[in-house]
Parts: C-alpha cells; sequence; structure tokens
C-alpha cells in the first residue's frame, strides 16, 4: 500500500454517556480502505462496526460524540469538520446505504424527488428539471429497477425488498461517490434476493473504480465479495487482513470461534462449536483483552490491555498469545 | 417411509390456508380473486417420532402459517392435521388443550414472544400449571429451577424480567417455558434468526441436546439453509404456500432436484467459492400470494420453465427413497 489510502481512521474512539455510565461504542480503531478496494467489516451486535462508520460520515447523534481519533478522508481530517462541510461530503464524495431501506427511504415522498434531492444537493447535474429526470431514470435502470420511468413517480411502500434496497443504492451511488458504506446491505432480504443485491453492488464497484466498505454480521457475505477483511468485537478491530486468508488461517481466537460457530453447507456433518458465554456489556467490558471472559484459549497476560498488532503480509491480531 | 408399525407423529394431508383480506361488505362487493393471501396450498407432509423435518423458504412461502396450521394455532381452510392419529381439527377446545401439553412452540423472536411483565419464574411456571404438572408452589418452584437450569440458565433467573436478559437468553426462556409443559413434539419457528453467530450456535446445541435428552420431535422452520440443514433429519423446501421438494437433508444439498432449491443453494453466501454449484442466479421477486401464478407457481422465475409449467401445476414425484420434487422436468423420469 504505497498511496495514500482512501480513508484512514487511526485511533477513533466514539462513546455515548448512558445512565449505567460511558459507553466507548467504538475504542480505538484503526482502519484503511484503499481507493477502488472492498473492506468488509464483520462483527456482532455491540462490536461497534456501524459507529464506526457512522462516526466517519459525522452522524453520531448527540450526546454520543467522538471522543478521540482521526479520521482521514482523502488526507484530510474530517472528525472534527463543521457540520456543513460534513453534510457536502455526505452524499457526494462518501455515501451510505441503511440496513433497513423502508426506514432509510422517506415514506412521504417518491422515488423521484428522493434521487432528485440528492443530485440538487450537491449540483452535480447540468440542466434543469428535465436533466435531472433524466439521471434519475438513468440511475434506476442501473441498479436493474425494470421499467424505471413508470417506478420513479411510485412511493417507497411500492416497492418490493429487494427492489427499495436497489433505490437506496441509486440514491447512494447518485453523486458519484469515492466510497460507498455499505451497512448490512442484504440482512433484510431473502437469500435469493441478496445475492442479486451483492452482486450489483459488486458490479457498481468494477464500472466506477470506487472504494467500498461492506459492514455485515455474516462471514460468508463478506468472504465472496471483499478483499481485505476487519473483525470487530466489543468496539476495537481484532484482526485483519486479506479475507481469503483470515478465513483459512485465522489468527485470533474470536475469529476462529466464529467461523466454528456458522453452520457450514460445505460440511454439513462438521459440528458447530458455539462460543460461550455472552457478548460483552458495553458499558462495562472486561479488563484487558475484551474476548478474554469467552476465550477458550485465555492465560496469563490476558487481563492486560493488548494492540492491534502487525503480523505482516497485511495481517493484524489483537492477542498477545500469537507471535508475529 | 410409514409402516403401521410406527405411524407418523404429526401428518397434514393436502392442508390449505387462505386469508380473506375482504372486510364486512366488502365480502358482498369484491371478488374473492385477488384479495385472498394463498398461504398454503394442498400441503402434505410427515413427520415421522423422533426426527426433525427442517422447513425451508424465503417470505411469503407459508412456513410460519405451516407451523401454526400444524398446532391448530390457526384453522386449516381445507385438509387435516393428525397428531399421533389423532385428527386434531375434530377435537373441542378441552380435549385440545389437554393435547397441546405434548405440542409446543418457540417463535423466533424472543422480545415480543415473553410478556415483559411477568418474572421469567412465572413465564415458565404457567406452562407447568396450565398443564397441571405441578401441583404445590413449591413444588413448581422446584420444578421451574430444574427447568431454567437445564436451558443453561442460573436459577437467579427466575425473580428477573425479560427486558433484564439478552436475546439468547430469552430465547432460552421461552424453550424452557415449551418445556414445561413436557411437550414431545417441538414446533421451532427461526428460533435463532433474531439472534448473533455466536449466540446462534449455542441456541442450536441446546435445541440438540434438549432432542436428545427428551425424545423430542422438531418441525423446524428457517429461511436459512445452512442453519436447516444442519439440524434437520429431512428438509421440505416451499415457494409460495406449496413443498417443491422433500428428502433427506444430505440428498437436497448433494443432489437438489428442484430448479429452485438449486437456486437457493448456489445463493447461499459461502466461505469459500470453491464449494458454491455453478450459479444459477434468479431474476425477479417473488410474485405476490395475493395472485400466484397458475401453473407451477415458480414458473415465473424458473430458468428452465417451459410451456407445460405455465398452464399445469406439478404433482409431487417420487425420485428416491423418501426423495419427491413437484416439478414437470421429471415427469418422464419417474421411476
Amino acid at each position: 500500500m504505497s498511496a495514500a489510502p482512501l480513508l484512514s481512521i487511526r485511533g477513533l474512539r466514539t462513546v455515548f454517556p448512558t445512565r449505567q455510565g460511558l459507553v466507548r461504542a467504538v475504542d480505538g480503531v484503526d482502519l484503511d480502505v484503499a481507493a477502488g478496494e472492498c473492506l468488509g467489516v464483520v462483527g456482532e451486535s455491540g462490536s461497534g462496526k456501524s459507529v464506526t462508520f457512522q462516526s466517519v460520515l459525522g452522524l453520531v447523534r448527540p450526546p454520543g460524540r467522538i471522543e478521540a481519533g482521526e479520521i482521514r478522508f482523502d488526507g484530510r481530517d474530517i472528525a472534527g469538520l463543521p457540520a456543513d462541510a460534513l453534510r457536502a461530503l455526505r452524499g457526494g464524495d462518501i455515501a451510505m446505504t441503511m440496513q433497513d431501506a423502508l426506514t432509510a427511504l422517506n415514506p412521504a415522498f417518491t422515488v423521484e424527488t428522493q434521487i432528485v434531492e440528492t443530485l440538487r444537493a450537491h449540483r452535480r447535474v447540468q440542466g434543469g428539471a428535465r436533466a435531472l429526470r433524466a439521471t434519475a431514470v438513468e440511475l434506476l435502470a442501473r441498479v436493474g429497477i425494470p421499467d424505471p420511468e413508470s417506478r420513479l413517480g411510485q412511493y417507497p411502500h411500492q416497492f418490493s425488498g429487494g427492489m427499495r434496497q436497489r433505490v437506496m443504492i441509486a440514491i447512494a451511488i447518485a453523486c458519484r461517490p469515492r466510497l460507498l458504506i455499505a451497512d448490512e446491505p442484504t440482512t433484510a432480504l431473502d437469500v435469493t434476493i441478496q445475492a442479486q443485491v451483492l452482486d450489483l453492488l459488486a458490479a457498481m464497484r468494477a464500472e466506477s473504480g470506487m472504494g467500498m466498505v461492506l459492514i455485515s454480521h455474516d462471514l460468508g457475505v463478506v468472504a465472496s465479495h471483499c478483499d481485505r477483511v476487519a473483525v470487530m468485537y466489543g468496539g476495537q478491530v481484532v484482526e485483519s487482513g486479506p479475507t481469503r486468508a483470515v478465513i483459512d488461517a485465522p489468527r485470533h481466537p474470536y475469529t476462529r470461534g466464529l467461523l466454528r460457530s456458522r453452520p457450514d453447507l460445505a460440511h454439513p456433518e462438521r459440528p458447530i462449536v458455539p462460543i460461550g458465554g455472552q457478548i460483552p456489556d458495553p458499558a462495562a467490558p472486561p479488563p484487558g483483552c475484551r474476548f478474554r471472559p469467552r476465550c477458550p484459549e485465555a492465560g496469563p497476560g490476558c487481563d492486560a490491555p493488548v494492540a492491534l498488532r502487525d503480523l505482516g503480509a497485511g495481517r493484524a491480531a489483537r492477542c498477545v498469545r500469537v507471535a508475529a | 417411509m410409514t409402516d403401521i408399525a410406527s405411524p407418523p407423529l404429526l401428518r397434514l394431508v393436502g392442508v390449505a390456508k387462505r386469508y380473506d383480506l375482504r372486510r364486512g361488505l366488502r365480502r358482498l362487493l369484491q371478488p374473492a380473486e385477488g384479495n385472498t393471501v394463498h398461504a398454503l396450498d394442498g400441503v402434505d407432509l410427515e413427520i415421522a417420532r423422533g426426527e426433525t423435518l427442517g422447513v425451508i423458504g424465503e417470505s411469503g412461502c407459508g412456513k410460519t402459517t405451516l407451523g401454526r396450521v400444524a398446532l391448530r394455532l390457526q384453522e386449516p381452510s381445507a385438509g387435516r392435521v393428525e397428531f399421533d392419529g389423532i385428527d386434531i381439527g375434530s377435537l373441542d377446545a378441552r380435549r385440545l388443550r389437554a393435547l397441546r401439553k405434548r405440542m409446543q412452540i418457540v417463535f423466533q423472536d424472543p422480545y415480543a414472544s415473553l410478556n415483559p411483565r411477568r418474572s421469567v419464574g412465572q413465564i415458565v411456571g404457567r406452562g407447568l400449571a396450565l398443564h397441571g404438572g405441578a401441583t404445590t408452589s413449591a413444588e413448581r418452584h422446584a420444578r421451574v429451577a430444574a427447568l431454567l437450569e437445564r436451558v443453561g440458565l442460573p436459577r437467579a433467573a427466575m425473580a428477573r424480567f425479560p427486558h433484564q436478559f439478552s436475546g439468547g437468553q430469552r430465547q432460552r426462556v421461552a424453550i424452557a417455558r415449551a418445556l414445561a409443559a413436557g411437550p414431545d413434539f417441538l414446533v421451532c419457528d427461526e428460533p435463532v434468526s433474531a439472534l448473533d453467530v455466536s449466540i446462534q450456535a449455542q441456541i442450536l446445541a441446546l435445541l440438540g441436546e434438549l432432542k436428545r435428552d427428551f425424545g423430542l420431535t422438531y418441525l423446524f422452520i428457517s429461511h436459512d439453509l445452512s442453519v436447516v440443514a444442519h439440524v434437520s433429519d429431512r428438509v421440505a423446501v416451499m415457494y409460495l404456500g406449496r413443498v417443491v421438494e422433500t428428502g433427506p437433508s444430505r440428498r437436497i444439498l448433494s443432489a437438489p432436484a428442484h430448479p429452485y432449491t438449486r437456486a437457493l443453494l448456489a445463493a447461499v453466501p459461502r466461505l469459500d467459492a470453491r464449494d458454491a454449484p455453478p450459479r444459477q442466479r434468479l431474476t425477479g421477486d417473488l410474485p405476490s400470494p395475493l395472485r400466484p401464478p397458475p401453473g407451477c407457481r415458480f414458473h415465473t422465475r424458473c430458468p428452465e420453465a417451459r410451456e407445460i409449467c405455465r398452464r399445469v401445476s406439478p404433482a409431487p414425484i417420487q425420485l428416491a427413497q423418501g426423495h419427491a420434487v413437484a416439478c414437470h422436468l421429471y415427469s418422464g423420469a419417474a421411476p
């Protein structure tokens, strides 16, 4: 990685004050996304995967706040950017699709209004209403919505789940973003529709050369679509590296646990081995390694804080028992 | 498969379930066609004692309705449900309640299926009380504690309320409640779909242990083929209210016959792309169950649809022992 990455996150800490105390939803996250690359971010609920990228886009709702860290997009630190500068970035150079298209889209406006609104806000199309409408039709056609001319005037509820997800992707790519963040883009969809949407995202990326972050709870989704993967647990990245290498030879015990607890269609006879215990309480994470209470390999030394260490070959793990 | 010595524990014969969406006067003014949801249409299934039958399908395929009709939580519009040789449609409320001891259900959403105002002890204890499992309160207390421990929760959980538990723990409570009645048949309707991967594996392991220890029979409903294949002895694949293929799990995975089953298998994201069967991407969306297509319901998305598929609904064809498919591709190839 010689050139500066498109997105670079260093030491990001995002906190939410709650009655139970300060929740460090994201606690010391380092991540890089190169231009044209797809980074998969995998984790269970509470791992901080979504909050990390909400922080990137300035979408963390007060009283939540970014407490520390650096977020560089194209070399520029955007962590402390004022609201209007962030607004110019969002939907323009960086776009995000949400998990649930039904809540992300406004039910009171037609799809046309919502696409055109984005195009207008970023002044990416020359010309008047007709040119904007033509661009909107073109966008719907590109995401594979049949009969885009007549669909344009419809409301979100008139679309099926898969089609709504496509509409949201159309809005996200409307301004040709250089980075697309897809937060669980297929979780709410049936498996045959999920395959269609993932193929569409891959095609969009190949076509435009944009960088992409695919956030998912499913290693399988990430395995087939991402160059690199970052596994998150308890607000931290516990392992990262080239996807194939991480899946074939995981270095962190949590990654191994995730892989073993997943039923595998190719090997239905292989027993699944659950990870014992519960996901840690975010208001009172265990000291030292966050995974220690559930880790079958935990031993002395695991109760001290551990950093994400470089293992060479583009790989890193946050575990004291892994030798470089 | 079925001989007189060991009849199936559950048998569905030609079961249909239709929901009429018209209310009041609209029943007179509007046609039934286009206003009726065809949730189940001519479903025949059998579950042997001690077996796990997995039901797989996408949203709207009728799998949840199937689970509810199997327990007579909903009345079928047509057809018959037999449990242990008894036609459960013929039972009056009192006898049905007595039979329900033996048939229980675990729902998908452990946030919605537990009463937030009752303690865990009350929730599980009510199952015992309703089905006359324990008479004195001390006895009931001990039984509830034992049940909770069996599903991996501490005794102290009794005094706490559902909101104090995580999703996985709540699902354990729901399982304990189902077990309280002492059932031999359990419908599991997407029991792990709302859970994180590492927790999902815990619940699947628990269900496996309970099946062994209590000799349970499961109807296991899920949209996730990897989960279904892992837990089931046999699998039934549903599409728009019909069963399109049934067979032993291994065989469904290794030799899927119906084009829909093949597409489902190909669509599952794999850890290793080399494991994936050749791509057979389906185009288009699921048709509306309000207006299911005529003939084979899958013909609008089927890559191999022919003329006959648009007109004639295919009958199930036996391909091998216990493996049946409803598809015209095989109508000339019956053994």
